[in-house]
Parts: structure tokens; sequence; C-alpha cells
């Protein structure tokens, strides 16, 4: 006997109604608490949940001894209705007790179906001759025990059994109660929230993007010789020789945009790019407090609020040559010395890391409500950018364990990092919660406050176009990354789409389309008038614009002087733009569903992306992917703008292991050049779940781990050295 | 669970949402559960051990601020709570294991001493670890091991 089959007899026992979490919450506010009597109604609506359909549940209640006069009913009338079988149950003479035992019942199949580890197939091969199941002669969970044990079990287990059973191995049971399961109509897991329905015809991939969005730029270039096109968001794996001819036959959008751009040369020329008004005449900034709460005051009685049509901050993905690589959740591991700082979302952890193990010194989370979405390493630890509901901010903490927090009013829309600089675009919509004046600055300007010291932004750096349009804010602010203090900061009033980082940048609604505000080093502010603007982001000393046209939405490249010099129209909604060193991408809400190369923004062209998942240092990139016979870790070296594979490695996993598996751990992937590299990734291998780190480049090898909680945590590269950390553990 | 999912339920938990600390709960019941019955072979105590357990994590749910604390406040109260109820066991008569053909896990664990039961209960059932076992009983890794290794061996594993 094994330990999990150990496991398996133990987790046969069923948990009583009393300690199920939805009874749980009744016991803690009443110490006398019982879970009420199980009546018809309740135990149907039971059934539904576990998955049995009332329609299905014949079976079960043949099982557990019905009276054959109520079944019978049942059975003639399938098409009853659930007021009928209540009414047939109630009037069948069952009592609590008889609901509770097919509960139990349904319940343990339930608890099968979810601790299932036995490929059926296997099963199958094994016990040829069985015969398949037979409703007439169902067996209640009681009845996969031995007969020893159902003596010795408290009610409601103490009843005799409806028919014994001889004992069985685990795979028999197992594969007795799949036939179970396929009869009562349980569904397997993952399936259990959905409606009962046939399922559908096998779908086109376009189908299934449509329907899922779960594709991204991926689907620029779909592998055509992919079977498993739900994979594709990490499908990048099959970077070889033979797809990469089959990428260059593939019909992407870019080469669509490409003709796009063609018919856009002619719009342009239409347009005539000619300069198009100067609003800095309106456009100024405020000479005191008062101008401002004059012209917030007049918004706000017309009813105008403004900042409810933001510009989402895209899922940012990084362009490594031809391809488009999300990091999805992890943020990064840094280190410097023997101190590593793994960042995610929802925390940044800082490690001690020694030959004894790995000890964690300092933890910090962002403000309630935000989550970190980057992170810089700085000279003496790391800076990471959150944002959350209305406020924005950097946290900063070093290897000793000292932090600071900054925060600036409004939701992040852009960032930049330079140096020891960050720069923070966001939109603030304030929120009125008393009557004030003109000296009541908190309530109506942004704020910026820095390791709790909170200060308004000067009115001087404010703009004010006399519109009011909007009591909302473009702020914009400049930062040390190295303490967070704050050194530069600027604000539009009125009813902002953007605020960028680069330099302050606001794109404002206007009267007539949107109002585009700029200033450059030297403060002096410039802007121009707009068609209607969804989508804006700045980089490298260009702002495009999406902006809606008669034909659709045009993006615009404005250089110096907020004039177009370039653009391009799409065939897809834009509802977010950014730009990542010399290339441009559009963002549907969902996707990057096109990339453009801006480094002439007088012709921006069409760029060929693949969508991989991984992580990005420098000159090499390390993707993993799934294929349908296993994985494959990818290193590769950005040469002549393209990503050229230099390393690789893969794993055969079955199809049934392929189910469970992800790249997991957090903060696993790990790059130092060529030298060394490597992922860790999980699965369940049928018994065990498996944690597995592969290591590429000069010395290969792979540390695994059995059924870890935590499984690998992080990895980073320390001293030269690669270090593995596991909770507190850490392997070299 | 990721962080802000707990947060988010740890925080409503605390001002009183017991829907909010069902989900926390349902995280680890059958842990929980499988712990307490394996080591205690009893029903009634069984549930009685765990519903406590359940009512002292409410109202210390505000200082728990991860799900690793959670969890590791619930089994460490567990765990006390059952030692308890062995003290109980020992001044009552003892009872002896059951008795039959068939392989009875329950009964296999009934035959082990308490501690030990206590700790297969943990591992087997349970899942834990033995560095788990160890910060959750307060019985040193070592003994946790040797305690593993010996009840494994009773078992007689492949």
């Amino acid at each position: 006997m094994t330990v999990s089959k150990i496991r398996e007899l133990m987790q046969e026992r069923v948990i009583p109604e009393s300690v199920l979490p939805q009874n749980i919450a009744a016991y803690l506010n009443d110490g006398d608490y019982l879970p009420p009597e199980l009546d018809a109604f309740t135990f149907l609506n039971r059934l539904r949940s576990l998955g049995i359909g009332s329609a299905d549940f014949l079976y079960l209640l043949k099982g557990c001894g019905a009276p054959e006069e109520a079944v019978e009913k049942i059975e003639q009338h399938p098409d009853m209705n659930l007021q009928s079988l209540i009414m047939t149950l109630d009037g069948s003479g069952l009592t609590p007790k008889d609901y509770t035992r097919m509960l139990y019942t349904a319940r343990q199949l339930w608890e099968h179906t979810i601790t299932m580890r036995l490929d059926l197939e296997e099963a199958q091969e094994e016990q040829p001759q069985e015969e398949p199941p037979q409703p007439e002669q169902p067996r209640t969970a009681r009845q996969k025990k031995p007969a020893q044990e159902q003596e010795n079990a408290p009610e409601p287990e103490e009843q005799k059994p409806v028919r014994s059973a001889p004992i069985r191995t685990a795979r028999q049971k197992k594969k007795t109660e799949q036939e179970f399961r396929e009869y009562v109509g349980v569904k397997p897991i993952g399936q259990r929230d959905r409606a009962d329905e046939p399922l559908p015809e096998k779908e086109t991939p376009a189908e299934t993007s449509a329907k899922t969005g779960s594709f991204t730029a991926v689907q620029l270039k779909p592998h055509e010789d992919s079977p498993d096109e739900g994979n594709a968001a990490y499908d990048e794996s099959d970077n070889t020789e033979e797809n990469a001819v089959s990428r260059r036959g593939g019909i992407i959008t870019a080469a669509a945009g490409a003709a796009v751009l063609c018919a856009l040369s002619a719009v342009m020329q239409v347009m005539g790019f000619s300069a198009t008004d100067n609003g800095s005449a309106q456009v100024h900034y405020a000479e005191d407090r008062s101008e401002i709460f004059a012209e917030v005051g007049k918004a706000y009685q017309a009813g105008n609020i403004g900042g409810d049509k933001v510009q989402p901050l895209p899922d940012r993905e990084q362009v490594f040559g031809d391809l488009l690589i999300s990091s999805g959740d992890e943020l990064g591991v840094y280190s410097s010395g023997s101190t590593l700082w793994a960042a995610e979302h929802e925390q940044i952890t800082v490690y001690s890391v020694s030959g004894d193990g790995a000890e964690i010194t300092a933890e910090i989370l962002p403000p309630q409500g935000a989550q970190f979405l980057t992170v810089c390493q700085t000279e003496s630890g790391i800076a990471a950018v959150f944002s959350g509901d209305n406020s924005c901010g950097i946290a900063g903490i070093d290897a000793s364990g000292r932090s600071y927090l900054t925060e600036q009013s409004g939701t992040l829309t852009d960032y930049y990092f330079s140096g020891d600089i960050i720069r923070l675009g966001s939109v603030y919509t304030p929120e009125y919660t008393r009557s004030f004046g003109a000296d009541d600055v908190a309530e109506y300007l942004p704020l910026v406050c820095w390791n709790g010291s909170e200060s308004t932004l000067d009115p001087s750096v404010i703009t004010l176009n006399g519109k009011a349009l909007g009591i909302s804010y473009a702020v914009w602010g400049e930062y040390s990354a190295a303490g967070g203090e704050p050194s530069r900061n600027a604000a539009a009033l009125g009813d902002p789409v953007f605020s960028g980082a680069e330099h302050f940048t606001a794109v404002l609604r206007s009267e007539t389309g949107s109002l585009l505000i700029s200033s450059g080093e030297d403060n002096a502010l410039i802007s121009t008038e707009l068609g209607q603007t969804t989508a804006a982001a700045c980089g490298g000393g260009i702002l495009a614009t999406a902006e809606q046209t008669e034909n659709g939405t045009a993006v615009y490249l404005r250089g110096e002087g907020l004039q177009p010099v370039g653009g391009f129209s799409t065939g897809s909604v834009v509802s977010s733009l950014f730009i990542d060193g010399e290339v441009l991408c559009v963002w549907d809400g969902e996707k990057t569903v096109m990339a453009a190369d801006i480094s002439k923004p007088d012709s921006p062209a069409p760029v060929e992306l693949t969508a991989a998942q991984g992580t990005v240092s420098g000159e090499f990139a390390l993707c993993g992917g799934k294929t349908t016979s296993g994985i494959t870790l990818t290193l590769y070296k950005l040469e002549d703008g393209r990503a050229v594979q230099t390393d690789s490695y893969a794993k055969t996993l079955t199809a049934k292991e392929l189910e469970s598996f992800s790249f997991s751990g957090r903060n696993t992937m790990v790059i130092n050049g060529a030298e060394q590299c490597g992922a860790a990734y999980r699965w369940f291998d049928g018994v065990s779940v498996v944690d597995e780190f592969a290591e590429l480049g000069k010395s290969r090898s792979v540390k695994t781990l059995y059924d870890d909680r935590s499984g690998f945590t992080a990895a980073a590269v320390i001293d030269g050295m690669l270090t593995l950390i596991c909770g507190e553990k850490t392997y070299n | 669970m990721d962080k802000r999912e707990y947060r988010e339920l740890s925080e409503q938990a605390a001002s009183g949402d017991n829907k909010a600390f069902a989900r926390l709960y349902e995280t680890i019941y059958r842990e929980m559960y499988y712990t307490a019955f394996y080591s205690l072979a009893d029903d009634t105590d069984t549930v009685e051990v765990i519903i406590s357990t359940a009512r002292d994590a409410m109202s210390a749910i505000g200082r728990l601020r991860t799900e690793e604390a959670f969890r590791a406040f619930m089994m460490k109260n567990l765990c006390a709570r059952i030692r308890t109820k062995f003290k109980e066991y020992s001044e009552e008569e003892p009872t002896p294991p059951p008795r039959g053909g068939g392989y009875d896990i329950k009964a296999e664990f009934v035959r082990l001493e308490e501690t030990d039961r206590l700790i297969a209960s943990m591992y087997i059932g349970g899942k834990f670890q033995p560095d788990e076992i160890s910060a959750y009983t307060g019985i040193s890794q070592a003994t946790v091991k040797k305690s593993i290794d010996r009840t494994l061996s009773g078992f007689e594993l492949d």
C-alpha cells in the first residue's frame, strides 16, 4: 500500500454537513446552531450544486431505497417540473435522514471526481471485460467501503447498505465512479459552473478567439500547424525553421495594416497635415487658486465632472525583435549582493540569501486597492510603480529594508523611467465631500503625498482653458527613483482622456473634439485642437494620438510642435496606445492588435510580431511554450532586430499531465545571458504535484520538488550562481 | 487564492462577514477535517474542535494578514484542541480498537499512539510536510520524521 492509497482511503470519509463551508458561517454566531433538516427542495438544490441534474437523479433514488411508487412516477414523467418533483418527493415518505444519505452518496462521488487521478484509458485497458454501468443496480457510497468500515461507521453511515458490493481496487472504483458520473450527469472538474447544454460543435480558431478573447498578438500570425489553438497565448514554442516558414507565409493583420497604410497616405494627403490652430492663446497656467476655483465652480454647476472615459493602461508587453513578450503576473526578481527583491502585483518581498537559506527581511504592499504594475532597479534597491482607484505612485525599498511611498492623485495612464527619475501621468477626479471655498485647496486640487507629507499642486503649474468642461485633471509628476522625492509636477483641468508621462502631456475633451496640451523641459505650453481622441501615447519624443475620423480611427504621429508628421488608419477599435522603443502598439482593450515601426515617424511601417510568454533581460529573452506533446523553453538573442534562438530545452509530457501544467512559481524565469538561464514549472503527474526548475546554458540541470506547497518562489543569479528559492530554502 | 483576494476577504470577515470567512475556511477545511477525524476517531469531537477553531479564527482574522498566517493559526489552534481531547480521553476508559475483516483505515489509525496518530493524520490526510507539522504542533522536526517513518512502516507500504 502506498501513501497515496492510504490518503485515498482516508478521503473516502465524507465530510459532515456541519463543517462544510456553507454551514460554518451559521455556527460562527450561534453556538447552538444546527443545520436545517433536509427537505425535498433543499435536497434537490444541493444535488444541483453538486452538478447532478434534477432529471438525472433516479439512479440515486433507486440506489438509496426510495419508494417504488415515487420512482415510477418520476420515471414516467421525465419532463416533470421542479414543483411537481418536490411534491412527489414530499409525498413519497422519504425522511430527512434519507435525503441526507442520498446527499452523502452524491457528495462522495463529487469528492472523488475532484481527486480523480487515474488515467481512464489506462483503467479501461486494465479492465477490458468490465461491464457497462447498470442503472438498475446502483451502488451507493457505502457500498464502496469495506464491510468492516461500514459496521463501525457512525450515523448516517451506520445504516445498512442498500446493496453489498465486492471490495474493489481503487482503479475499479474510479472507473465505476466515472461511469456513474457520466450516467447521472456529474460534470467534470472545471465544468461545474456551466449550464446543462450540449457541447458546441468544433469551433474555428477565429470563432474561439472571438468568444474567449484569450489570444494575444500571436493571432497576428496564427500557427497554421498548431492543433491546439487554445494555447496560442503561450504557444510560441515551435519557433523552429519549419515554423519560421509557416510564419513567413502567414497572412497577418499587420500586412493588412500595410495596405491600410497606403490608403492612409491618401488620407494624409487629403488632410494635408497643415498646421492646425494653435490653441495656446486660451490654454494658460493659472494665476492663482481663485482662478482655478472659479473654473471648477463653473464646471461643477454646469454638471461637467469629466474623467469618466479615460484611456486604460494597457497590459505592458515588451517588443523583442519580432516577438511581443508578456511576463504575465511576474514583475521580476532583482538582486544586489546577497539581497534579492521578488516583485509581484500584490507585494514585493525582500530576501537575504545566504548559504543557510533565504530569509525574508521585508515586504512592502501597495496602498489599499492598488497594485504594483512595474518595477525598476535603483542604485540601492528597487522602485515600483503602483496604481489604484484614483491614486497612483511609487514605492521603493532598499537592501536595508528602508522604504518610501509617494502618492499622486489619479489613476495611472502612463509611466516613464529614465536614470534616477520616474515620471507618472494620471487622471484625477476629485470626490467632493462637503461645501468648500477657494482656500480649501485639498478639496479641489490634485495632491502629492511623499512619506506621509501631503501637499497640493501649486496653482502656477495647473493649466486652464476657460471652457469649464470638467473638474478633473490630467496630472503629471516627476520623482526621484531612489527616494521618491517629488521634483516637478503639472496638471491640466478639464475632462481628460490621457495624461502622458515622458513630458507633461494632456489630452482633454473639448467642445469640438479634443485638446492636446504639452510642455517641454522649459515648461513652455503648447496646445492644439484634435479630432475626437480615444487614446494617446508618448515615447522617444513622439506623441501618438488615435482620433475618430469619418473613415474610422486614424493614428497620428506628432513630433515637436504637436503637428502630425505621419500616421495610419486602423480597422479595429483603439482602446489604448503604447510605445516601446521604436514600436507603437495598438491595443483594443484586450490584446495588442497592431504594431508599427515608428523609427521614421513620417513613414510608419507595419511590424510582424509573434506573441510569447516570457521575460526579457537586455539582449536576451527566455520564453516558455506548451505544445501538444510537451513544453519547451527557448532562449533568444536579439540580432539585427530579430529574435534568434540560441538555446532550448524540451520536455515531453502526456496530454493528461499537460492539462495541469503551468509555468509556475513566482518570478522564476531567470536570465544571466547565454551562460545561465532557466524557468520553473509545475504539473500534476497523477500522484504528486511536481515542481521542476530547468536550467539551460553552459550547465544544464533539472531540480525537482514533489508535493511542495509553495514550489519555487523565486530564482536569481547571485554572485554568478543560479539560486533557487523555495519558501525559506535555497538551492544552488 | 491570491493575496489581494485574501486581503479583501479577511477584511470583510474582520468586519463580521461570515460568508467571507467561510470562503477563507474553504481553503483549509478538508485538511482540518481529515486531521481531526483520524486523530480523534470520533465524529462529535471532530465537529466540535473544528467549529471551535473556526470561531477562534473568526475573532482573530483581523490580525492574520496573510493566507499562510491564517492556515498556521487554524492548524495550530486545531492541533492544540486535538491534544486537549487526547488528555480527556486518557482520563476515560480506553476504547478497544475496532476489529473485523477488510482494511479499515480508521481502525489502523486508532491503533496508533496519539501523537503518532495526529502526525500521521496531518501528513497523510492533510498533506502537510514535516516542517509544517512541526510548526503547527510544536513537536521537533526530527520527532515528526521519526513518527512518520514509524507509522508508514506500520502501514506496510510498498
